[in-house]
């Protein structure tokens, strides 16, 4: 199955990032185990580059973001210059820029955003589909 | 693999049975989500991000 095939199920946001690298392993399963979980079907995650840095941001921990990074059942969404607009327009909904880019970046019906705070998506409430951690 | 480095030591400080139940949550969670996909929402979502929502 090449990466291509295999499908991103989940959209980390800041908070599952948070969450996975609690040095609390009570804590960091919480979003390790569904990762496992998608990895055995042959599904992966997806994370915006935007949320692996406000998380570096918030708790400093560099070898963990760099390990979720290259984690080998998921992917870090990049920028690109045509993605403007949108991460505007959720930018003007969510007012976080990381939250938009979750929204971004969870497209199509199969992905799913993972977060610890769906309450901060409920301006979009109707339009995405969320998983609490 | 529950953390990002698959750390052994802080594996093997869960149960594989407290894993288990994550997981199972996890499923449940996921159903849930699956069952209520839809086109509508899909255009939805992509229309709401072709808007303008700034301040200005």
């Amino acid at each position: 199955v090449t990466e291509i095939e295999r499908p991103i199920r989940i959209v980390l946001d800041t908070t599952a990032v948070l969450i996975w690298i609690d040095p609390n392993p009570d804590r960091a399963i919480l979003v390790g185990e569904p990762v496992a979980e998608l990895a055995d079907e042959g599904a992966r995650f997806a994370v915006p580059v935007i949320c692996l840095a406000e998380a570096h941001a918030r708790v400093g921990d560099t070898k963990a973001i760099e390990r979720i990074a290259a984690h080998q059942h998921g992917v870090v969404t990049p920028l690109a210059v045509d993605d403007w607009p949108a991460l505007s327009a959720g930018r003007g909904l969510l007012d976080r820029l990381d939250l938009a880019a979750a929204f971004v970046v969870a497209d199509g019906p199969d992905a799913h955003i993972v977060t610890a705070e769906p309450e901060r998506y409920a301006a979009i409430a109707d339009e995405i589909s969320i998983i609490e951690v | 693999m529950s953390q990002p480095e698959q750390n052994v030591d802080a594996d093997a400080e869960v149960s594989s049975e407290r894993r288990a139940e994550v997981r199972a949550t996890f499923r449940a969670k996921l159903a849930a989500a699956d069952a209520k996909r839809s086109p509508d929402r899909t255009n939805r979502r992509r229309e709401l991000l072709q808007r303008d929502h700034s301040a200005a």
